[in-house]
């Protein structure tokens, strides 16, 4: 197991509260030692790190570029493209944030069979207002008072998510970026709807679509058509929710995410 | 003692060898089982030697939660990824791996510093069309260890340890009359 990781110190970079903090938490409860380390270098969308005296790079862009890449260093890619980043030699896929506090990650107990409601809860805003705020229109205007577009804190959130009969996800960043709602959502083992996600797991697997999760259109235009699947399939709901949440279990959780970064920097991975 | 152990000798032999020849060098071993893991957990402990299991049977590992230093999952699919580019003493091969994909995990590892490859189950491989000969063009030491039952004096010999180096001759560890030196 990792037992030290350095960090950069926190000089009130814009994402040290989430992403920074994130990686350490995670390798904090896969059982490190985190540290910060005096002249670990920060970068525009990645940071340095050394995990057991071995240097990496971290990079936690939402978008597609990839960071410090020309340091030659192995690099741990947040949002991971297979497409776009599957040929870059030396970066690996790891995971995007989803829990800073891991004692939450407990199962729901989702029953969609016994439920009426579809959560939409994200507040639209930034590259995904326009979206967000046409989808929850879409949502209100035909199914009413069965929408649930509350915003509550992120228990609130999590416990809705075990109420609800499915829950819409419209992407924030990109049109195909996870989310950290709906990844929190699939860790708990709750049935999710969105576009195709590009994501890549760790060893280059992927959420698959129809399985791990349900998809429409990029514009949301069949959404209803989803909707309507799974309210005369909770069932199959039920079960989409628990393939995502094993999914979340063999890939992210911060054992799978420490013992990943072992193999890629020690044994190596191709 | 069944006749699943049949590489125990051969481990601890090596084992204890190279803690002598490279002190402080980590054990890898692919797998886990009741008598290599806990044996190969104990002679790490003795030789202050830092143990990592690299299993793909998750349930089966929980067995052996308390020997284990430090345990790693790769899954059975995803075997040939990994090139073992690490530095250890010696390699336990006894996963759950079929002895053909252990034997192109062994060429991938020729590259890597490990000081002594224990195969276990060897005496499979020519069933799967692998020949130790070939292994020759990765390592420059092949050893292959037999094992003669009383029972049958002097006829059947039952070969399922081949060991396999670029570092250090292996023969001189055991009875002449129990190895074959593939040349």
């Amino acid at each position: 197991m990792i037992q030290n990781v350095l960090i950069p110190a926190n000089n009130g970079q814009r994402y040290y509260e989430t992403h920074y903090r994130f990686f350490a938490l995670a390798m904090q409860a896969a059982g490190a030692k985190v540290e910060t380390g005096a002249g670990l270098r920060d970068f525009e969308v990645s940071f340095e790190t050394v995990i057991d005296g071995r240097a990496a790079i971290v990079d936690y862009s939402d978008h597609h570029k990839v960071g410090a890449i020309e340091l030659g260093l192995p690099i741990f890619k947040f949002h991971y493209s297979r497409e776009l980043h599957g040929d870059l030699p030396n970066v690996f896929p790891f995971s995007p944030i989803s829990f800073f506090e891991w004692g939450a990650v407990n199962p729901l107990n989702y029953q969609p069979a016994a439920s009426r409601w579809i959560l939409n809860a994200q507040r639209p805003g930034g590259a995904a207002k326009d979206r967000r705020e046409a989808v929850q229109a879409m949502l209100r205007d035909k199914y009413g008072a069965d929408v649930d577009t509350e915003i509550t804190d992120q228990t609130g959130f999590w416990h809705r998510g075990g109420d609800c009969l499915v829950a819409v996800c419209v992407p924030g960043a990109r049109p195909d970026i996870l989310d950290r709602g709906q990844l929190q959502l699939m860790a708990l083992g709750v049935c999710t709807i969105s576009p195709v996600l590009d994501i890549t797991l760790l060893w280059w697997k992927t959420l698959r679509p129809g399985i791990d999760y349900l998809t429409c259109r990029p514009d949301f235009s069949d959404l209803p058509k989803a909707i309507e699947y799974v309210r005369k399939n909770p069932q199959t709901a039920q079960a989409i929710g628990r393939s995502a949440r094993e999914q979340f279990k063999r890939y992210l959780m911060p054992a799978k995410l420490a013992e990943w970064i072992q193999l890629c920097l020690v044994l190596g991975v191709e | 003692m069944d006749g699943i152990a049949t590489h125990l000798e051969a481990t601890v032999a090596v084992a204890l060898e190279t803690g002598r020849l490279w002190p402080g060098s980590g054990i890898l071993e692919l797998g886990c089982g009741d008598y290599s893991t806990p044996v190969l957990a104990r002679i790490g402990k003795a030789q202050g030697r830092q143990m990592t299991n690299i299993v793909s049977d998750l349930n089966w590992a929980a067995r052996f939660r308390h020997c284990f230093g430090n345990v790693l999952e790769i899954p059975f699919d995803e075997w040939p990824r990994v090139p073992f580019n690490g530095s250890w003493g010696m390699c336990l091969m006894d996963n759950e791996q079929d002895i053909a994909d252990r034997f192109e995990n062994a060429k991938r590892m020729a590259k890597a510093d490990i000081g002594v490859i224990v195969v276990h189950d060897s005496a499979k491989a020519a069933a799967k069309g692998c020949r130790w000969r070939d292994m020759k063009a990765y390592f420059q030491h092949v050893v292959i260890l037999g094992r003669r039952y009383p029972e049958t004096p002097g006829t059947l010999e039952i070969l399922e340890v081949a060991l396999l180096s670029n570092k250090v001759n292996p023969a001189p560890w055991f009875h002449p009359g129990q190895i074959e030196v593939v040349r």
